[in-house]
Order: C-alpha cells, then structure tokens, then sequence
C-alpha cells in the first residue's frame, strides 16, 4: 500500500489485516404510530484500520512513523490501500463529473448494469473525463499502469495521458484499434490500455475516447487488466492513532527486532 | 409557510444546513435555534418561559479545506474569521434544489478553547430597537392650525405611534425619508405628517377623516382631502421628487399636488385603472400605464431641469418634459384620495445629489404588520417623552394582543391575535407519517373565572381658539430682587393640545387685550405701601420664557431694584379700566391652548364566566384603544375575546416533535391529525425549535390549540350506557327534527349519562 503525494509516494510494507469503515449514512425517527422516516447523510468519509504484522522491522516502521510524526507534513495525503493496486486506485464515483450529463443506468455485455454513465450533453461521441483533476491518481515509477472502463459506440476507446509535476502532459497511449468497440454492440463494452509511466510522469489521467458514454473506470497498478471493483484510493487522508507492540527485541543485536505497528487512516475532507 | 416544494412525508429526506456570515459561506459542525412570538395572549396565561425573539448557537468546524494547520484565534483576523459580534449570519437549509431561509440575525458572543470546538451565540435583530421616541399628544380629530381654522381630522390608531417608533430606530414598513425632505406622510393609521405640518384634514364625509384598509406591508388609505404645508420651501428651479405606495386593489383617484404659489402645480396622481400620471397645470406630460404598474408598488416622480420622470419598483419608466413655472417657491402640499383609492408613504422632496434620485424604489421592508378585528381606534393618544422604543413597542403589543416576533428573514412582524388564528390551516401533520413525540397536559392553570379589561377613556374639551384654560398661576407677589420661577406643565393623566408658550406682556400700554380671553399672557402690576397702584412703566421686571419638553412652559419672574416698599403682583391689573371689571386682578400667569384632555380609568368586565373558584383575570390595555364610533370599545373586544379563551378548560399540548420540514413558520395555523388519539386539532404553532448536525435535522413545535375535534368512534357498549336509565320517549324528544348525520356526528348528545 502507498502514501504520500504525486510524485513522493511512498511504498509501506503490506498490512496483515485492513479494516474499512464508514460513516453512517442514515439517522432514523420514528412516528408515534410507528412509521420510520430516514435522513440521509450526503457525504460518507471512510477510515481504514491497519495493522503490519508482528514481524515489521524498524525499517519498514519507520516509513510510517515519519507520516504519523509529521515529518511528511501535516497533510493530507494521497492514500492506495492494500488492495487497490490491482482492484482500482481511482477514489469512490459517485456522481457525474463537471458540465457532463448522466446517461442513465446503462446494460454491461454479460448482463450486469451500472447504476450511471457518462455522457455529453448533446449526446454525440467524443472525449468523456471521468474525475477532476487533482483526484487524478499519482503513478509509481516503472510499475505498469492498466486503465479500463466499459463504453458504447463504434470504435470507442479509452486513453491514458501521463502528467508531469507542472501538470504537462508528457506523452500518452491508446487502447489499439483492433481492441476498440466494434460496430454492432448493443450494451457496453470494456476496453483497456495498458502503459508504463514515462520518466517524470506524476500522475495518470483516464479518458474515453469517441464514446456516447462510459462507466465503471477502473485504473490499476498492473499490466493487465482485472475484474472491476469500486474506486479503493483515497486522495485525501491523514494518519493518527499510532500504536506499537515490540513482538521481539533481544540483546542479541545480531537477530532481528519486530514490532506490530497498528494505525489509523481517515478520509478528510 | 414559505413557499417551495417539499414532501413533508416523505421516507427518505436529504437535507443539507449551511451558514452565511458577513456575505461568506462558512462551514458549521451544528447550529441549533429556538424561535418563539409573544403576546398574542395575556402573560398570565401562557408559561411565558425564557427569551423571546430567536436565539440560537453555532458550533463551527475548521474553514480550511481539510487539515487546518493553525489554531483560529481571536486577536487575528485576517479574513474577518472568528466572527465578531454584529457581524450578520444568516442560516440556511437547503433540499438541493431550494434554499430556505431559517434564521437571520447577528453573532452575539464567540466563545472557544485552544485544541476544541469554537461556537457563536446568534440572536435577531432586537438590539436595533435601543433608542428613545417623543412625539406630541394628539387627537383622532385633532385641534386647529391656527386659530379660527376647522379641527383636523387625522384619524388615530394604537397603529401610529407603534410605527413611528420603529421609524426613529430605522425599522421600517414603508419607505424611510429621503435627504432633504419636504413632506413625508406615511399614512399608517394616521395622515399626521413625519416632516413639514398638517394644516387641514378631512375625510370625505362631513365630521370623518381618512379610512385605513389592510395593505400587505400594514395599511393603505382612502378616502380623504389632507393640506401639508412642507418644512422646507424649496424654489421650482430645483429638483423635486414625488413619491408614493399604492397597493394592489387600489380603485380610485389618488393625486398630490405640490404647489409653488397659484401659478405653477406638479400634480401626481394615480388613476383608479392604477395608471400613473403626472401634469402640469392640466396638461399630461408622461404616464406610466396600468400594465407597466402591474406588480410595481412604489412610484416616483423626478422634475429635474425641465424633465419629468417616473418610475416605479419594476424598473418600468415614462419621460416627458417641460420647464419650471413661476417662481414663488413651494407652499403647500394637497393630497386628495377617493374612496376607493389605497396609498401610503407619500414624500416630497428635493434630491439635491443623483445618489438621493429614485431612492425610495430599492426599498427593502424591515418590518410588516396585520391590524386584526379586535380594533386599533383611539380617540386621544398621549404624549410620548423620551420612552425607549423596546419597551414601548412591547407595552403596545401586550395591551393590544399583538402578536410580535422575527421572523426567519430577519423582519419584525406584527399580528392582531385574532388574525393569526383565523388563518386557514396551511399543513396537515398526522401521528402516522409527522409526528414523533406529543406530550399533553390537562390542568386548571389557564383557567380563569372572569376577565377584566382596565383601559384609560379620554375626556376632550377643544376650541378653535386658544380659550382653554391649561394652567394659572397662583397669585404670587415679589420685592426687590425676588425671583419666582413658574412652571406649567400638566400632569400625569392630562394631556394639553396646541399650547400657546409664547404669553404676551401685559403692562399699561395693552391690559385691554386680556379681555378676549384668547391665548397665554404673563405680567405684574405694582402697588406701593399705600396700596396705590403704581404705572408699569420703567419699573425693572423682567419676564422670561423657557419651552420645555413638547408641551411645558417655565416663566421665570425677576424683580430688580423696584424701589422701598413697592410690591409687584403675579395678575392682571386692579384698577385699569381698559380691563373688564371681572377680569380685574386676576393671576398671573395664564396658558391657555386649543384644547385639553383628561385620562379617566375605566374597566370593562367580560359577561362570560368560567368557574367560580379560579382567580381572575385583569388585562391592562392601558390607553392603547379607546371606544368605536358606532359603538363598543375596543376594551370589549378584547375582554370578550380573552374570556372565550380562558373561561373553558381545555387539554394542551406541552410538547410536539415532528419530522423537519423547512418551510415552517411561527403564525403558521396547522392541522394535527392525532389519530392515535383520536382527536383533530387545529394549532398555531407559536415556537419552532430546530437542531441540525450531520444528517440529523430536529424540530420542536410550541402550539397553542384552536380548536379540538373528537374522530372517535362511539361504540354500542359507550351508546347503551349513555342512555342507561332513559327511554324511547326520551331519544324520541331529543332527536326529534334531527338528521342522520347529526346523529353521527354527536351520537351521545342529550343522552342523561353522556
């Protein structure tokens, strides 16, 4: 799992157990002749609860330690849990993004349905974005990145564009023809593009290209694409509530000492 | 009930409460407020518990975006963060598609703690009330301009004085006065003038004045011939604003006619097609049409430089132009309406600057009224000095069950109680879908067994003259270098109208003009000590005057060397002959006015009873209304209105929790559906409690019941033992000439058990 910003992100060892939570949605009343009536909370922030094992060493305790201590600043932080990389690393999507309109709920080739797509709003094809620009995921160096979504209309495809720390575009790659929509297709096809971020590259942008409309974007830290799962990053988060357990500290200092480091992550924001 | 589409029922609401301070959205963790109106019934019946007015608190959250780095403190404010008190909130709720206004008013106090929350106290506006009010007495038909001249008809109402002081804190109805005003008339319940005089007043029937109709900012008039003479005479050569209110059912002539001696008119006037037109001398020279009046409340009219303008509050405008006419400058203002005509808030005045121009146009109300059928009239109001504007307008409502309260704009609204719950029912709320908690209480503590009303009638005595005697001195003699200092002021239950303060001088040269006994005189005459009277003349005795307050008068009396012996008298000579023979050493001094009056109390008495062992009840309506033309008194209506309310017991309900629903208001008349009780109740809801935190949005009604409405359904068990004991002849005799429906609709009436 990764923390830290675009550009500075930084590798933590693998926990051996993460918890998710979040907060509650709905708060209820009840009638005098016993008729529930729910008021819903807009907006859900998650937290995650960590724990690295007990054979963390101090190395790998100290990566943490220095976002807890503030060394790192006092954030917030762009947070890729454990099983983002190869579920999706783009936040939770909720809602349509910026002056696009929601095409409705919309059929997937094999039958399942996405609740909302995106589309234009006078409807014809073209570039559809999926989120805004700063919820746009920061890339790690050399590791393969596979972005994906399901779109309709002939040739539709999807394209990651690699941005540097200015915000520039360096370069970008295209889901190749032959793997783009073909005529004919009655629901929505996935198509994917797989690239490795170029020298300087921060950040990863998703688009669809020459799509009526697009749902379910799933990005990945991997060369190949994977069954979708809903968005796992978080672009804002701030760590608290260190807490560690010396498993083996011995006077010997030839052998090894561990620690099990538990903490808190929780959305911002 | 403010307007907008919400589902009060609905299963599943998302709302969302934000917060604006000094025009910037900030971010709160939870707000909580209480509203409650007061006075539309006596204090001793209703728990008049706690604050009245609106009050509330805010719990604030951090304003940056997600980490606040620096602890917010109080001795820096960069950008105007933590609050200050004064600083405008306003606190809104909002479904997504329309924000509802739920609280308006100021940050009180901001209290917060290093590593905690910060919170403000908010409250409304009722600190602009802080000031003082002095106006004259008056009378509905009130005495003369100038002696010899007919009495002015002004009309008077509790009303006039309750609006004019909110107008001396800047709280307004109608628009406030422009810079350099020459006549300003608002017209509510009075045509008594704000700036420049009144000099002739008339309804349109002979011994009538003016008459007052419900307009939606107060009242409109109709019906009335008004002269002002302005306080300022400005010449034709200057820029002349006219400007006018006229209220939607507005149905006949109005015109104000600014006169510049005989020659040259600018006359105003609005047709009864609510058209707007504006002559000279006859002539048209530009109209605003009905349809461009359509909607349009205030219109203006600017004669600058030979060109005529008029506006209203739509925007809509009409231009014509012709040059200025003669050159006597301005000296009367006449405002005549028809019967069927409904305006208010006339001004003239001279915009000497553009930013005065049009002024009245953006005008945003900051209070309204409903006058209610328990009645207003007053035949005498006293004279106001230096009162405190909150506790006069307080003092007003309770006597008169005015209801009074802000309202979630921030507006200071006023209700007649009787209006406020002969509104028609704007919701319905039922123990099915709405309601959460309902407590009840069934007790004797408003129960009274009579309901007096104790109320000040007034006594007038006028002339048109300045024959009424207000004040005499007592007689007082002096010697060398004696000063005697005179003061004539009236007392406490004795108003005093038209006082000439300035006495004449009466010595040898004019003793005679004391015989008309007209106006006030102040003099002395000397005797030496052989009683013989002495000449006035060169004797060194002065007299000198000093207006106190609005209707009081000292005369200071110094004697200087008058010489061994010589003794000045206080009164009218002994021996001149130029005096009557009756009016011979007299005292002096004399202050005589155009009329005086005396408050008498009065109490009326309620007929209706309630039961005997409960304590009674005394309402204090002080001077606040006075007795009907065609008969009754004001004092009646509200005894009478009281008593149906207190003499009954009657089950209340203590507390009612419902579901939120943003759109309600204090005043509002709801229908409860307590089909768990059974029964159907109208109520006013009188406080509104609201608390907002993530996702949770609470509200508390106060009510107070109207009426009560029985939905059970009687058994046959309840009929059998109702009529236990009585037989078919019995049901036969009650239910004879009944119906069916009657039958359904009190099954058990008349039955000996029941």
């Amino acid at each position: 799992m990764y923390l830290g910003s675009p550009g500075r992100l930084v590798g933590v060892k693998c926990p051996t157990r993460q918890r998710i939570g979040s907060s509650e949605r709905y708060s209820f009343e009840t009638t005098l002749e016993g008729r529930v009536k729910a008021q819903v909370v807009p907006l859900q922030r998650r937290v995650w609860d960590v724990e690295l094992g007990q054979l963390t060493t101090p190395s790998e305790v100290a990566t943490l330690q220095e976002f807890a201590n503030g060394a790192w600043g006092k954030g917030p932080f762009w947070f890729v849990p454990a099983d983002a990389p190869v579920v999706n690393v783009l936040p939770p999507i909720t809602s349509v993004f910026g002056g696009q309109v929601d095409g409705g709920p919309v059929r997937l080739e094999g039958g399942p349905i996405a609740p909302f797509s995106i589309a234009r709003s006078d409807g014809s094809a073209g570039t559809l974005q999926f989120v805004a620009a700063e919820e746009d995921p920061p890339v790690i160096p050399e590791i393969p990145v596979t972005g994906s979504a399901w779109v309709t209309g002939t040739g539709a495809s999807v394209l990651l564009q690699w941005f540097d720390g200015s915000g520039s575009i360096i370069s970008t790659v295209q889901t190749p023809p032959s793997q783009r929509v073909p005529a004919g297709q009655g629901a929505a096809v996935r198509v994917s593009v797989t690239g490795v971020p170029p020298a300087g590259a921060v950040r990863v942008r998703l688009t669809a290209r020459d799509a009526i409309a697009a749902a379910r974007p799933a990005i990945t830290f991997t060369d190949e694409v994977f069954p979708w799962g809903d968005g796992q990053g978080c672009q804002k988060a701030v760590v608290h509530a260190v807490s560690r357990d010396v498993t083996k500290a011995w006077d010997n200092p030839k052998t090894g000492r561990w620690s099990n480091l538990s903490f808190t992550v929780q959305e911002v924001g | 009930m403010l307007p907008g589409d919400y589902d009060h029922s609905a299963d599943v609401r998302e709302l969302t409460t934000y917060a604006v301070v000094n025009g910037t959205v900030r971010e709160i963790e939870s707000v909580s407020f209480d509203a409650e109106l007061t006075g539309d019934l006596p204090d001793q019946v209703v728990s008049a518990g706690g604050v009245s007015g609106r009050t509330g608190t805010i719990v604030w959250t951090a304003q940056d975006d997600a980490v606040a780095g620096r602890e917010v403190s109080p001795w820096h404010k960069p950008s105007g963060w933590p609050p200050s008190a004064g600083d405008r909130v306003q606190v809104y709720v909002t479904d997504g598609a329309t924000s509802y206004p739920r609280f308006t008013g100021v940050i009180d106090k901001t209290t917060g703690s290093v590593g905690g929350r910060m919170e403000s106290r908010i409250i409304d506006f009722r600190d602009r009330l802080n000031g003082t009010f002095t106006h004259a007495a008056l009378l509905r038909h009130h005495v003369p301009y100038s002696e010899g001249d007919d009495y002015r008809s002004i009309g008077l109402g509790f009303w006039y004085p309750l609006v004019m002081a909110l107008r001396s804190v800047r709280v307004f109805n109608t628009p406030p006065m422009v810079a350099e005003i020459a006549v300003s008339a608002p017209l509510q319940r009075s045509v008594w003038a704000e700036a420049g005089t009144v000099t002739d007043a008339t309804g349109l029937t002979s011994g009538n004045h003016a008459n007052f109709y419900r307009a939606p900012w107060g009242y409109s008039s109709g019906g009335f011939n008004v002269r002002y003479r302005p306080r300022t005479s400005y010449p034709p050569s200057q820029p002349l604003q006219v400007t006018l209110m006229v209220a939607d059912d507005h149905n006949g002539n109005a015109t104000v006619d600014v006169n510049y001696g005989d020659n040259y008119t600018v006359r105003l006037s609005v047709l009864s097609s609510r058209a707007v037109v504006a002559h000279r001398a006859g002539e048209e020279i530009c109209r605003l049409t009905t349809t461009q009046m359509d909607g349009a409340t205030i219109v203006t009219l600017l004669v600058k430089n030979g060109t005529w303008t008029l506006r209203n509050d739509r925007g809509r405008e009409a231009t014509g132009g012709r040059g200025p006419g003669s050159s006597a400058s301005m000296s009367t203002v006449q405002f005549n309406a028809a019967e069927g005509a409904r305006v208010a808030g006339m001004q003239v005045s001279r915009p000497n600057t553009t930013a005065h121009e049009f002024n009245s146009l953006g005008f945003n109300p900051s209070m309204s009224f409903e006058a209610g059928g328990l009645g207003a009239s007053m035949d005498m109001m006293p004279r106001i000095e230096n009162r405190n504007v909150a506790d006069l307008v307080d003092e007003i409502c309770k006597a008169t069950l005015t209801a009074a309260w802000w309202d979630e704009s921030g507006i200071l609204r006023f209700v007649q109680s009787d209006r406020l719950r002969g509104g028609d029912p704007v919701q319905t709320v039922t123990t099915l879908d709405d309601i959460t908690e309902l407590d009840w209480e069934d007790s004797l503590l408003s129960v009274r067994s009579r309901v007096h009303v104790d109320w000040k009638n007034p006594s007038i005595s006028k002339s048109r003259y300045r024959r009424k005697e207000l004040f005499r001195g007592r007689g007082d003699s002096m010697e060398a270098t004696d000063v005697f200092e005179v003061f004539a002021t009236p007392d406490n239950d004795t108003e005093w109208f038209g006082v000439d303060r300035a006495p004449r001088r009466l010595n040898d040269s004019n003793w005679g003009v004391y015989n008309r006994k007209r106006g006030s005189f102040m003099g002395a005459y000397f005797m030496n000590d052989e009683d013989t009277e002495l000449s006035t003349a060169g004797r060194p005795f002065t007299i000198t005057t000093e207006p106190l307050g609005t209707v009081a008068l000292k005369i200071i009396h110094t004697a200087g060397a008058l010489g061994t012996g010589i003794e000045a008298n206080l009164g009218t000579s002994e021996n001149a002959t130029a005096i009557r023979t009756a009016l011979r050493g007299q005292s002096l001094p004399v202050i005589r006015g155009f009329g005086e009056g005396t408050w008498v109390d009065e109490t009326y008495t309620s007929p209706t009873t309630g039961p005997s062992n409960m304590p009674e009840l005394n309402h204090n309506l002080s001077y606040w209304g006075q007795e009907f033309f065609e008969g009754g008194s004001v004092a009646q209506r509200i005894g009478d209105y009281i008593a149906s309310m207190v003499t009954t017991p009657a089950p209340t309900i203590r507390n009612l929790r419902v579901t939120y629903d943003p759109r309600r208001q204090l005043g509002d008349v709801i229908t409860i559906e307590a089909g768990i009780l059974d029964v159907t109740l109208r109520a006013l809801i009188v406080g509104i409690s609201e608390s907002h935190q993530t996702g949770q949005h609470t509200q508390s009604l106060t009510v107070r019941i109207i009426r009560a409405d029985s939905t059970r359904r009687v058994t046959y068990d309840e009929l059998a033992d109702a009529w236990d004991g009585g037989d078919y002849n019995a049901l036969q005799a009650v239910w004879n000439g009944l119906t069916y429906t009657d039958f359904e609709n009190a099954p058990v009436e008349g039955a000996p058990n029941a």
